[in-house]
């Protein structure tokens, strides 16, 4: 960062002239139309939709239009079969497939929430609270996702056969609350965002001994919560739709 | 205000949610009430795809994929009031193995009977996980199946499932593109790599006479069988011993003959069961497929389907010189897991499932089944059945039937899915032209009796 | 500490010279308390079944022995068996090349969106994170059939092009087909997350260095990127550990791509493919610990590598 401002400028500040430059010095999101840049987002956009349009497209054809198709891969066959193959796809096996679109969307709900819930709370405790044991509890935390998923299939589907939960909706559920990267998140998330004087205000105002559980730091945990849930909604539908038998 | 604001939009989506997950636990939980695990070892006898017509009684537990299951299970549970069935779906194929070996292995939830194809008995044998029927008396059943079928479910002295159906192998070919090119329909395998070579030069490589896939699997089993090869040589007697002969002339002549043809570009090298296969036979890049009976379902439905292919079946070809021999690739048997809580009960129902007139017809005409009950392939309902999509032809009575009733049986690998991937793997290297066909077949062999010995087996 | 002390109740000496004052303490035990209900499920759901699993690692079952102990032999056998060792080498190169990628391009896309607010970054912005949320088989099944020569597009642009279409499932190309899939699908996770931080950035930081006379790119380069460090070490983890543990996409293209990917094509498939296939649970399971034991001394050397820069201490 140089001392002398006035050459160094945005361009499009000393553009605007004198009376452009207070302006400009006034709004603090820039507006300057990078064309460069915005060439950049919208290939990067293209590339991310790519397949998703294709798949669109592919759910409108019928199994000849997806190989023989009057449009190409990429465009809408003459034949738009959306609704035969919605219809097909609705009495599959007697309207299973709405059965497994409801389950999916609970588990991911269930498993979605309750997630969130425990990595919050025990994402807080890591960042604020200083209790003995908390090294340790983390580094274990961190170690357990190294062992991946495949080896814990028998012994977790052993565990449920005797606790009589396999069959059940908890057989899914209850490791799917499990998240640890949502811990770590929150753990780095609430050390970085939540200073430790707010706490020791709240504590101050008298908000209890259970120490400030409740609106502000619940606020600030706003943003990286739902993105906590993100994770295991998708983490659960994963996990139904690949690993457990 | 905007706290009030948030605090009221957070609690009719918490409210929302939870109206919405108690609603799909409510119905989208098990049909019945009991919806619990297993009792003790076992799968659930609660949790049923089908309804129990007789209360109070035994009731068994079946894994089964085939088709017609729904309306086999059903018709079963109303002509016998001293048991019922429990049928669930559990998955094709390899799913279905996953799941049977992951409760063989945790010692509960397997189901009482299951339904395993021919080439899986013998590791699900080794596992300890079947149990034999000989003790409950499965012998007088013997004689409604037929020899190679038998053969197939045995081990030893003792028989461990029983047979449903069968997969004589056939050559399904394009006669439209025969005719076009004036190629007369091959019955050796000389006439079919002659064919082969006809075919491309008529199209330019165009047109294949047809695909030799890496992952072949039961195909290629048949295909050594033919050979007179017997790779594998195991009996439940003495499970310790194995003898595995992969390298012998027989073995490295169907290995060369067909990486021959790869050489020539004279076949394809698609993957089996790909969209990549299907769409090429379907049109018409491929004039052949051989493939068993149960293949005339899949013909009609292949994606890109020309729709003027005219597709008929034929023999398999047969190497020149040698006896005609009849092949098998697939069908499935009914087996009873040790996990039954009465093997004698279980082994009984699996016995008697396809064994009415009314049922067999179902597996017939709905499950697209290929019994493998000589009374059925003989008889004139089946022997006369014209199969519409291929001109009327009358399949069974041409090629299949006696093709199934001459199939003599062979032995299956103790370790399946090994011993297939280990071949696909090998295969694939051979067509890439990194080996030859022949050190593939050596190289398969040393990686058999490897994996052989480190599983604890003696070669024998 | 002591700043926060200062304002509480002046402290009585400890019963026992523990850390901090009573208050501190017990404070500090409400800690347990939030911890609680995810260290229960924890406990029960991972670390019991995670135990099970190493001792199951411990015996061996042969298809024609039984089962018996055998102490650290298939650790042994593990490590000196050269499947395990090359998938071992893939996901090396795997991890070496996903993570600086993805990361990096998480990074550059989250400052661009950081700092062009318009719609089109917005709508930017959906897209990079849409695939997220696809469940990677079903993503790896999409990529399957554009990578496929008679279903995808990507043909008939090379055609179009006068170019030989590539096979893009071909032992040659798998690698670079597994890396644009696996970066498609977790580029916009990483960048929501640096994003996150990047928007919790103090403005006021901004106006200082507008007035000191950054452009945008030094902006960029010398506040943004230092500040977001931790997030970015945090990703680098996640990327690493997610990149040794390669097993989704794989296993999906596995039908589709016979040739170049077999059962033992990364370790993770590996141990699934002997378990489930092979129906070797032991073995698997000890396959799985070696390959975690590798996971972690990778994650360790990349937090002792990043130390300074991770907000870890």
């Amino acid at each position: 960062m140089t001392t002398s401002p006035a050459p160094l400028l945005d361009d499009a500040v000393t553009a605007a002239g004198p009376r452009g430059k207070r302006r400009a010095a006034k709004t603090k999101p820039r507006r300057e139309r990078s064309v460069g840049l915005h060439i950049l987002l919208a290939v990067a956009s293209l590339y991310f939709l790519l397949p998703m349009w294709w798949l669109i497209v592919a759910g409108t054809k019928s199994t000849q239009g997806l190989f023989t198709g009057s449009g190409g891969p990429l465009w809408f066959d003459s034949n738009f079969a959306l609704f035969d193959n919605l219809q097909q796809l609705a009495t599959y096996n007697n309207g299973i497939y709405l059965r497994w679109l409801g389950n999916s969307f609970l588990y991911a709900m269930a498993g979605g929430v309750g997630a969130t819930v425990l990595a919050v709370l025990a994402g807080y405790a890591f960042a604020k609270y200083r209790f003995r044991g908390r090294t340790v509890s983390f580094m274990v935390l961190l170690a357990s996702v190294m062992v991946p998923a495949t080896a814990l299939v028998i012994p977790t589907y052993v565990l449920f056969n005797n606790l009589g939960l396999t069959n059940t909706v908890w057989a899914v559920i209850l490791p799917s609350l499990l998240s640890p990267f949502g811990v770590y998140l929150m753990r780095v998330y609430v050390q970085d965002a939540i200073p430790d004087e707010l706490l020791d205000a709240a504590r101050v105002d008298g908000s209890g001994k259970s120490g400030p559980s409740s609106p502000s730091p619940c606020r600030s945990c706003g943003p990286p919560s739902s993105r906590c849930c993100c994770c295991p909604w998708s983490a659960a539908g994963t996990i139904t739709s690949c690993r457990w038998p | 205000m905007r706290k009030r604001k948030i605090q009221t939009k957070s609690l009719l989506a918490a409210g929302m949610t939870t109206t919405l997950a108690l609603a799909l636990v409510a119905c989208g939980g098990n049909d019945d009430d009991g919806g619990g695990g297993g009792e003790g070892a076992g799968a659930s006898k609660t949790n049923c795809a089908n309804d129990i017509k007789v209360q109070d009684v035994p009731v068994v537990t079946y894994w089964g994929w085939f088709e017609d299951t729904a309306q086999t299970v059903d018709l079963f549970n109303e002509s016998n009031d001293d048991v019922q069935i429990c049928w669930t779906n559990a998955g094709q194929g390899a799913d279905a193995y996953t799941k049977l070996s992951t409760s063989l292995q945790s010692n509960s939830g397997a189901p009482d009977i299951a339904q395993i194809e021919y080439d899986w008995l013998n590791s699900f044998l080794i596992q300890g996980g079947l149990v034999d029927m000989t003790e409950h008396g499965i012998e007088e059943y013997e004689d409604n199946f037929t020899a190679g079928a038998w053969r197939d479910v045995s081990s030893g002295d003792g028989v461990y499932a029983v047979p449903v159906d069968l997969g004589p192998v056939g050559m399904w070919y394009r006669q439209d593109i025969f005719d076009q090119h004036g190629i007369a329909v091959p019955t050796t395998w000389e006439e079919y790599a002659a064919a082969a070579q006809q075919l491309s030069a008529a199209t330019g490589g165009e047109t294949l006479i047809g695909n030799f896939a890496p992952n072949g699997q039961g195909q290629h089993y048949a295909f050594l069988d033919q050979a007179g090869a017997t790779p594998f040589d195991f009996d439940n007697g003495n499970p310790t011993d194995i003898s595995i002969n992969h390298n012998d002339d027989a073995s490295k002549k169907v290995f060369d003959y067909w990486i021959d043809l790869v050489d020539e570009d004279l076949v394809g090298t698609d993957q089996a069961w790909t969209p990549e296969f299907s769409t090429a036979l379907g049109t018409g890049k491929y004039a052949t497929a051989i493939y068993p009976v149960w293949y005339n379902i899949h013909i009609p439905a292949l994606e890109g389907a020309d729709s003027e292919a005219v597709w008929r079946a034929a023999p398999i070809p047969q190497w020149d010189g040698a006896e005609a021999r009849q092949v098998n690739w697939g069908g499935s048997t009914l087996a009873v897991t040790v996990q039954a809580d009465d093997a004698a009960l279980a082994t009984r129902v699996a016995a008697e499932l396809y064994e009415s007139q009314e049922t067999k017809e179902l597996g017939v005409e709905v499950g697209g089944l290929f019994l493998a009950y000589p009374e059925m392939i003989e008889s004139s309902y089946f022997q006369d059945r014209p199969y519409e999509f291929y001109g009327g032809q009358q399949l069974n009575k041409e090629i299949f039937g006696q093709a199934a009733l001459d199939y003599e049986g062979v032995t299956f690998s103790p370790f399946t899915q090994f011993y297939y991937d280990e071949s696909q793997r090998l295969l694939s290297e051979a067509i890439e032209g990194n080996i030859s066909a022949e050190e593939a077949a050596d190289e398969l062999q040393a990686s058999l009796e490897t994996y052989a010995t480190e599983q604890g087996f003696t070669l024998k | 500490m002591s700043a926060s002390t200062a304002l509480e109740t002046p402290a009585r000496p400890p019963a026992t010279p523990k850390r901090g004052t009573t208050l501190e303490r017990k404070t500090a035990r409400f800690g347990w308390v939030f911890l609680a209900p995810f260290a229960v499920v924890f406990l029960v759901f991972l670390v019991l079944p995670l135990g099970y699993a190493f001792w199951m690692s411990l015996h061996t079952n042969t298809l024609a022995g039984g089962e018996q102990f055998a102490g650290l032999a298939n650790y042994t056998r593990a490590f000196t068996d050269e499947r395990f060792l090359s998938g071992l080498t893939r996901v090396g190169g795997f991890a070496l090349v996903f993570v600086p990628l993805q990361i990096g391009l998480a990074l550059v896309f989250a400052l661009i969106l950081d700092d062009v607010r318009t719609r089109l970054s917005r709508f930017t912005r959906l897209m990079i994170f849409a695939p997220y949320a696809i469940p990677g088989v079903i993503g790896a099944l999409m990529w399957g059939f554009l990578y496929s020569p008679s279903f995808g597009p990507l043909v008939g642009f090379f055609d179009f092009l006068n170019v030989q279409a590539p096979d893009l499932l071909s032992r040659d190309s798998i690698f670079w087909s597994l890396t644009n899939i696996v970066t498609w699908q977790w580029t916009g996770y990483y960048m929501i997350i640096i994003y996150a931080s990047l928007q919790s950035i103090d403005p006021s930081i901004y106006e200082a260095a507008r007035i000191d006379g950054a452009t945008r790119l030094q902006t960029a380069l010398q506040i943004k990127i230092p500040i977001v460090t931790s997030s970015l070490v945090l990703t680098g983890v996640f990327a690493l550990i997610g990149t040794l543990q390669f097993f989704t996409e794989p296993q999906v293209l596995a039908p589709l791509a016979g040739n170049a990917i077999d059962a033992a094509y990364t370790p993770n498939l590996y141990a699934y493919n002997l378990a489930f296939s092979y129906q070797q649970f032991n073995y698997a399971s000890a396959i799985s610990f070696a390959l975690g034991l590798m996971v972690f001394l990778a994650s360790i050397i990349f937090l002792i590598a990043t130390r300074r820069k991770s907000g870890l201490n």
